[in-house]
């Protein structure tokens, strides 16, 4: 809204009253809503608890201040009916709020008839006399709103009524009221304010002798005084809080208190009203306040059918339009978990690592083979870097012994054994993190020497498939022969795997899988956890005692093991390709594997080539998979050193049998590399 | 320089004092401690201001956006008896009750001291959980205001005429869009409110 043009100043007032052309329109500065977050919580609360289906006109209040401010303010205390604060500087307006149904009835319902309606009630606490008992009714307002509780999205649009005729000018410039008022009416000004109960204090009227003591007095009693005294000196002053920070235009409060005056005193519609817009606090005195002397410029319209009415807010650009306010980001306790885990990540790029890229880390599509032990603990700490996709491979049900391990699972998973780890896994991370997406695939892994298996060619399509599908593949199965086809399809599809294995006090974490050229040594890969292993698997749960099928471990070793498989990941993907033993990222080095003892808390991380004659990563193998899967797949499954054979690992035995140049002790066989199902 | 919460009281008093006379808006709030029912008191602070987002270019001139748009801004500070120092929470919304994002928050800061936030956020704004509420506010770290106030020449030892609270909040004061009237400084200059 614009200034007001200062040209009035030079007309004497009798001048300026008669000569039409040079009045100066009075305009008001509307209000602005102005809202708390706490203030959309209660409306959902009350939506969903008290209202539901029913659209109220539910009573509310809004505050504002003289304060150089021109909004009106609601918080989750605007739908109190009682407001208590009596020391509070804030003035009280009071008004509704009419929560839709549907979207399609806040867009439809009909803007202007609901405005009349607005209006229309206004008008009646004006007739009534209602709003001169209680002035906060003066300034009303009307919230029109539509809530989707789902989205935490809401839709509204303040009004705040006001009638539009009739026009008002000015009698001469606004001057401050420092002017006309001494320090000492200033003091009796402001004691008069703070006596004044709450409700009363947005709106009320002064009084002074000849002597220059002001009475402050209620609205009330202030037109009572009107109505017995037409004398034009002794009107006194019209007194409101005043929001505008406008100078020379007041805020929106006086144009319903100017209606309300002219309604119900006739007598003083042809005199010149002097109206105190206080500014300021009362511990300043209210020292900015304004002097307005206005008069009416055209006929007040009575007729109650021509009245019309004015009020809606315009939006932030400016429109006559409704407002719309997406608080998802802090309403929907999901997407609050999900930017508290960004942040709390985020939060080691500040300072620890700039260069931390955690966004490759978080697109990765991460597979578990065997949701154990070792499976829970990777994918919890997955979840914890930020991953989203996470897929789980298991054929297993929750038993008793494993929740106090595997830290998925509960007592209630394993009732009826009725639940699949991998099912549950995968519920649970959702239960977890409910951004977290997902899945679980119950599916037993085919194994070598499994004769089981030999019509399995469905699944290894099946586990093929997810291994082309997913970024990198954790192995974490419990017995070796369950990871040798996925050790060589990642091979074959060239995908980062990490395997993970656990004897009783020792474990081995190890990545393989991907193709590194090192230009040096012409070393083509990485060892895989078979390269360092001269046997084929077999079935190694046959004639075995139940301690010696089970993973027997100290509890803690797994968690080390899970964590480092976890660790190793997200350094290795923050190089790009060809990441070499011991090559450095931002996080430090990235080994090949890592093999510790807990008997004496030692760890190394021994670098180990790929074995030519390998019976899961060789190209021999992967070229027989590739060029005769069927047959290839069913002589595996069968025949226990088909892959001994092929890989020409039984005539290299043979040839160390025939030479007898070393004695192998004990020792030297355990450690071998095998430590799940080693005896 | 560290202060006893009494010292911070009677501070915080003051700051209120000239406030009140100039119309500044702070008040004195108490909380009641649901652990021995102590009330503890501290300072608020309430404003609709029009705010401007700066930011930096590539060649470190500064440029601001003149978007204007009026957020909600309301400051508490507290007494930090880990720390034996003041501690700012702060929390700001745009007029439909939008919470502002941290993001949003760190471009509102002046431009002057832009570069420095830039480079050390973690030292600077971070949100977190308002002790007597519970729900997230924006703040600046209390770590360092210790060594703030040591460097605007103040210690335990000496009384000083002046304010140590006001010349803490005064420096901090453009990280976190909060304007301290100059009059603060001089308070026995008579200041007009307009």
């Amino acid at each position: 809204m614009d200034n007001l043009p200062e040209t009035a100043s030079a007309i004497s007032n009798e001048d300026y009253s008669k000569t039409s052309v040079h009045e100066t329109l009075l305009r008001f500065e509307p209000l602005s809503s102005c809202l708390d977050p706490n203030f959309w919580f209660k409306v959902c609360q009350l939506k969903l608890e008290v209202d539901k289906l029913d659209e109220v006109h539910r009573p509310l209040i809004g505050y504002y201040t003289s304060n150089n401010n021109p909004y009106m303010s609601f918080d989750c205390s605007s739908f109190n009916q009682e407001v208590n604060d009596e020391t509070s500087l804030k003035c009280i307006a009071r008004g509704y709020c009419l929560n839709k149904n549907t979207i399609d009835s806040f867009k439809t319902c009909d803007k202007n008839e609901l405005l009349k309606e607005f209006g229309g009630r206004l008008l009646d606490d004006f007739q009534s006399g209602r709003a001169i008992e209680d002035p906060s009714l003066i300034p009303t307002f009307d919230i029109l709103m539509y809530t989707d509780l789902k989205r935490y999205i809401f839709y509204f649009w303040f009004a705040f009524p006001s009638f539009s005729g009739p026009k008002y000018c000015l009698n001469d410039t606004p001057t401050l009221l420092k002017n006309t008022f001494s320090p000492t009416q200033f003091d009796l000004l402001a004691v008069g304010f703070k006596n004044l109960k709450i409700h009363q204090r947005g709106f009320f009227g002064i009084v002074s002798t000849k002597e220059g003591y002001l009475t402050v007095m209620t609205l009330k009693e202030y037109i009572d005084f009107l109505k017995n005294n037409t004398e034009n000196d002794s009107v006194g002053y019209l007194v409101f809080a005043d929001p505008s920070d406008l100078l020379n235009n007041p805020g929106w409060p006086l144009r319903n208190l100017l209606y309300l005056i002219l309604f119900h005193c006739p007598s003083i519609r042809t005199l010149v009203l002097k109206v105190i817009a206080l500014r300021g606090s009362p511990t300043t005195k209210f020292s900015a306040s304004m002097l307005f002397n206005i008069k009416l410029s055209s006929e007040m319209v009575l007729n109650q059918d021509a009245i019309k009415f004015v009020g809606w807010e315009k939006n932030s650009k400016g429109m006559f339009c409704p407002k719309y306010v997406d608080l998802s980001k802090t309403m929907d306790s999901t997407k609050q978990a999900k930017t508290s885990v960004d942040l709390n990540l985020k939060l080691m790029k500040w300072r620890i690592a700039p260069d931390l890229n955690l966004d490759i880390v978080a697109q990765s599509k991460c597979l578990i083979i065997g949701a154990g032990t070792l499976g829970c603990c990777v994918a919890r700490n997955l979840m914890a870097w930020g991953v989203h996709n996470i897929t789980f491979i298991d054929n297993g049900k929750v038993s008793y012994s494993n929740p106090v391990r595997q830290s998925l699972y509960r007592h209630s998973h394993c009732i009826n054994s009725n639940t699949y780890k991998a099912i549950a896994a995968a519920d649970v991370l959702r239960e977890i993190h409910p951004e977290i997406n997902s899945t679980g695939v119950v599916m037993s892994i085919p194994m070598p020497g499994h004769a089981a298996n030999i019509d399995d060619h469905k699944n290894v399509d099946l586990l093929s498939k997810l291994i082309e599908d997913n970024d990198v593949i954790f192995l974490l199965t419990d017995s070796r022969e369950s990871r040798w086809l996925p050790t060589m399809l990642s091979t074959l599809h060239n995908k980062l795997a990490i395997t993970a294995a656990l004897g009783f006090e020792s474990y081995l974490v190890l990545r393989h899988g991907v193709e590194v050229l090192d230009v040096s040594s012409g070393e083509k890969k990485l060892g895989c956890y078979f390269c360092n292993d001269v046997t084929a698997p077999g079935n190694s749960l046959v004639d075995k005692t139940l301690d010696q099928q089970c993973t027997v471990t100290r509890p803690g070793v797994s968690n080390i093991a899970g964590a480092l498989a976890v660790e190793l990941f997200v350094s290795y993907i923050q190089l790009k390709y060809n990441v070499l033993a011991n090559a450095k990222c931002c996080l430090g080095i990235v080994p090949h594997s890592i093999r510790g003892f807990i008997s004496d808390f030692q760890q190394i991380i021994p670098f180990t080539p790929s074995f030519f004659q390998c019976i899961a990563c060789s190209p021999t193998v992967i070229n027989d998979f590739l060029n005769k899967k069927e047959e290839f797949l069913s002589n595996v499954f069968t025949n226990p050193n088909y892959l001994e054979d092929l890989t020409g690992l039984t005539s290299l035995k043979n040839e160390f049998e025939n030479i007898q140049i070393f004695e192998m002790n004990d020792s030297d066989v355990e450690d071998s590399g095998t430590y799940s199902e080693r005896v | 320089m560290s202060m006893t919460y009494q010292q911070f009281v009677d501070y915080a008093t003051d700051l209120k004092s000239h406030s009140d006379f100039i119309d500044d808006g702070w008040s004195l709030c108490q909380y009641q401690c649901p652990m021995n029912e102590n009330y503890i008191k501290y300072l608020v602070k309430k404003k609709i201001q029009k705010m401007n987002k700066y930011s930096l270019k590539s060649d470190h001139s500064d440029s601001h956006t003149e978007n204007n748009i009026p957020v909600v801004c309301e400051y508490h500070i507290l007494y930090n008896p880990s720390y034996s120092c003041p501690d700012v929470f702060f929390n700001m919304w745009s007029t439909d009750g939008k919470l502002l994002s941290l993001e949003h928050v760190w471009s509102l800061v002046h431009y002057f001291l832009k570069e420095n936030v830039e480079r050390d956020k973690w030292n600077a704004i971070t949100q977190e959980i308002h002790p007597f509420f519970s729900t997230p506010f924006f703040r600046l770290h209390p770590c360092k205001n210790t060594h703030v106030l040591e460097m605007l020449g103040f210690s335990s030892k000496n009384n000083y005429e002046f304010n140590p609270l006001i010349a803490w909040l005064s420096t901090i004061s453009p990280l976190i869009g909060l304007e301290i009237h100059l009059s603060y400084g001089n308070k026995d200059s008579k200041v007009e409110f307009t």
